[in-house]
Order: C-alpha cells, then sequence, then structure tokens
C-alpha cells in the first residue's frame, strides 16, 4: 500500500523511538524504492542487498536525525542508501567501477509510485531539466550521482582532460539550477 | 575564498551533494554547514531535487532475506536475546558518569518520604534520567506506581519556543508503540498523571524518550516530532 510522505515522517519518529513494528512499516514500504538506489549504483543483487540491509540499520540508528523541516523522508533516506553503496563500490578493487557501463536508457525511466507520491513535482522538474543540457554534461552529472566519482575518475572514465570534466560538472550544476529556479 | 559569495557557496553546495566535492575542501565545507546557515539551506535544496534521481527510479522489491537480516542485525528476532534494546539503553545510561547517579541518588533522598513513615510493604520505585545532548541529566523522573502518578523535576532549565512542548513517551518494549505519559515542564517540576503504570509495564519498558510536539502534545497518539532524547528506567 503507497504511504505518504506524512506517514513516513511519523514512522521515522516512531523508529526514533526504538519502535520496531514502525521499522517493518517503513521497510515495507520503501525497501523496494531504496533496493533500486542501490541495485543502480553497485550493480549487483548480492552487493545491492547487503546495500539496502546496511542502509536501514543507518536510518534505524540515525533516525532522530531526521528533520522534516530540512527534506522529504524518501529523500533522506535515499541519500543515506546511497552513501552507504557508494562507499561500499569504494571498498572494490579498482577493476569493478572500470567496468561499470553508463546505461543512460536507465535515467529516462517513467517516475515510479513512490516518487509520484513523494516529490513528483521535484523528480519531474528535474527529469525535464537534465534534457536541457549537453550529452557530455549530463553523463557526468548522472556518473558522479550514481557512481560516486571524483573529478579525476570521471576524467578517466570518460577519457577527457580533468579541466574538460570540471567544467561540464559546473556548467550542468549551473544550468540545472537555472532551469529549476528560473 | 569567501563563502559570504553565494554562486559560490550554491556551486560548493551542489558539488557537495552531487560527491565531487572531495577531499579538504569537503571537510571546510562540512565545518561551515554547521555555522552558516545559507550553506545548510543550499544542501538541502540541491539533495530535495538531486536525490529525486533516486526517488524516481522503478522500484524492484528485494528478496525477504534481506528483511530477515536486517532484523537480526538489529537483534529484532525471537533467537536473539530479549530485551537487547534494554541492554543497549542501559550502557548507555551506564556510560552517564557519576554525575547523575550522585544527582539522582540526592534527587530520591529529597523525594522520598522519610523512612519512618514507609509502609512495612513498600511498592518498588522507578526512576529515570534524561539526558541531553551534551548528557547532563535534564530530567529527573520517579513512578509512584500505587498513586499511578508521575513526578517531574527539569534539571537544566530547557529553551522551548512557545508554539512547542516537550512530551514524555514511554517505549513499553517487544515491539509496542510509544505511550505518551504526558508533557514535560521546560523549568520546575510537576505530577503527571498517568494510567498504566505497573511494575511489570515499566520493568520490560525499553526507557523513556522526549519528543518535541506542536503545543499542547501530539494530537495523533504517537510522536510526530524529532526525538530529542531518551532515557532508561531504574528499579530502586
Amino acid at each position: 500500500m503507497p504511504t505518504s510522505a506524512d506517514d513516513l515522517v511519523t514512522l521515522l519518529a516512531r523508529c526514533a523511538l526504538r519502535d520496531a513494528k514502525a521499522l517493518e512499516q517503513l521497510y515495507k514500504s520503501t525497501s523496494s524504492q531504496l533496493f533500486a538506489v542501490a541495485l543502480r549504483i553497485v550493480n549487483r543483487r548480492d552487493w545491492a542487498e547487503d546495500v539496502v540491509q546496511e542502509g536501514f540499520v543507518k536510518i534505524w540508528a540515525h533516525a532522530n536525525g531526521y528533520r522534516a523541516d530540512r527534506g522529504a523522508p524518501l529523500t533522506w533516506m535515499v541519500r543515506i542508501v546511497r552513501n552507504t553503496a557508494i562507499d561500499w563500490l569504494r571498498r572494490q578493487p579498482p577493476e569493478v567501477n572500470a567496468a561499470y557501463e553508463v546505461d543512460e536508457a536507465h535515467d529516462h525511466n517513467a517516475p515510479s509510485p513512490a516518487a509520484q507520491l513523494n516529490d513528483s513535482r521535484e523528480a519531474e522538474q528535474l527529469r525535464k531539466c537534465l534534457e536541457t543540457l549537453d550529452d557530455a554534461q549530463r553523463k557526468a552529472l548522472t556518473l558522479a550521482y550514481f557512481r560516486g566519482f571524483t573529478h579525476q575518475q570521471l576524467a578517466t572514465r570518460l577519457k577527457s582532460p580533468l579541466g574538460t570534466v570540471k567544467s561540464w560538472i559546473r556548467r550542468g550544476l549551473q544550468g540545472l539550477k537555472r532551469c529549476l529556479e528560473p | 575564498m569567501n563563502y559570504r559569495n553565494r554562486p559560490l557557496l550554491d556551486r560548493l553546495a551542489a558539488e557537495y551533494v552531487l560527491g565531487t566535492l572531495t577531499g579538504p575542501a569537503r571537510r571546510r565545507f562540512e565545518r561551515l554547514l554547521h555555522e552558516l546557515p545559507e550553506a545548510q539551506s543550499g544542501v538541502d535544496w540541491w539533495s530535495a531535487r538531486l536525490d529525486t534521481l533516486g526517488t524516481s527510479l522503478p522500484a524492484v522489491t528485494p528478496p525477504a532475506r534481506v528483511w530477515h537480516g536486517i532484523q537480526r542485525r538489529l537483534g529484532m528476532t525471537a533467537t536473539t536475546l530479549p530485551g537487547w534494546h534494554r541492554l543497549w539503553l542501559w550502557q548507555g545510561a551506564a556510560a552517564l558518569g557519576g554525575l547523575a547517579t550522585v544527582v539522582l541518588a540526592v534527587y530520591i533522598g529529597l523525594l522520598a518520604p522519610p523512612v519512618d513513615r514507609l509502609p512495612e510493604q513498600a511498592p518498588p520505585g522507578y526512576v529515570a534520567v534524561i539526558n541531553d545532548e551534551a548528557t547532563r541529566a535534564a530530567w529527573l523522573l520517579s513512578f509512584d506506581v500505587a498513586a499511578q502518578k508521575l513526578r517531574v523535576q527539569a534539571l537544566a532549565g530547557q529553551t522551548l519556543a512557545s508554539e512547542k512542548s516537550f512530551e514524555l513517551w514511554l517505549l513499553p518494549g517487544q515491539n509496542r508503540a510509544p505511550q505518551s505519559l504526558g508533557l514535560l515542564p521546560a523549568n520546575g517540576s510537576a505530577i503527571l498523571v498517568a494510567t498504566g503504570l505497573d511494575p511489570a509495564v515499566l520493568e520490560q519498558a525499553d526507557g523513556v524518550a522526549v519528543s518535541l510536539e506542536p503545543r499542547g502534545g501530539s494530537t495523533t497518539g504517537a510522536p510526530t516530532g524529532p526525538i530529542l532524547y531518551q532515557g532508561a528506567i531504574r528499579k530502586i
């Protein structure tokens, strides 16, 4: 059953009070979205399973740090799982990252039901604004977001000079800012 | 670098969220987040947008073993030792150090009736110390099971916005939802009237917690605001 952002805020508050039932409900409502994020980043199901587990342990531990006035609950949870997944990748040998193929098709999927409930306006806006960027800027931003690549890693991966990659990122973000905040 | 420069600050916030701000620059920016509200609001703004890249991916259901693994890691399954959370809270309480224990002892001494007036078969008493973020004792609670009352003493004055209240919750343990015990005074002392305060409930409880609620307390029966503090219940 879909859960509203307000319900997720309440569930997080109850998790902060060590209410295990609330964690179970939170898991039921968000795990498929968070699993998708982990899977997209680490690109292996068994790793993604471990990342989601680690992510929920952190969500439970840090639930009292969530502030509703600073962002949507699902966004906060995505951030935790994304950071966990990126840390996971950084612990892997370099060959793993080198073998990662950029699949642009991923970036143009229809929004998920969870996104529609929680932040459809921002998601839709971002999708449209990404379309307005150059291919190179969009690719650099997407790789940085979903792979946790540094400027230097992006330069190696995209076979381009460091300065060029930095400028793609900077201009891409400026372009997004202009588009998102007209 | 001039951090008051808004476009620069915004670019740093964007690259911080994206992850391309690394090394010393990232650490400097993290320090700035605590000092400059504009830096934090920049991060919140970018996170609300960039992290929709994650929230808009098509959902993929993980296998059931993932949830079982989480339960196992958090000690929530029947196969682990009961009272795991209580142990965790007790360890937290133990970490308080001597000061709170001394204060607690003095407090109990002050609150308890003189020994000669105690009935022969006094019911056990229960107390709790709630610490603030600097692990100073902020409130002392004394549960009067016989009278179904709870005496509360605010030790350090707490700052509270006029439209907010501190609400006290009993964490019953065993995966049960928190139960409101009433509103805590920011200063001074109060007596809260509660129901269901029996020794079995208090002994099984994982402790108490304080949440920040709209003035007058949560209207939903469950905490709605951030959880500020927690404390363990001790039998005396």
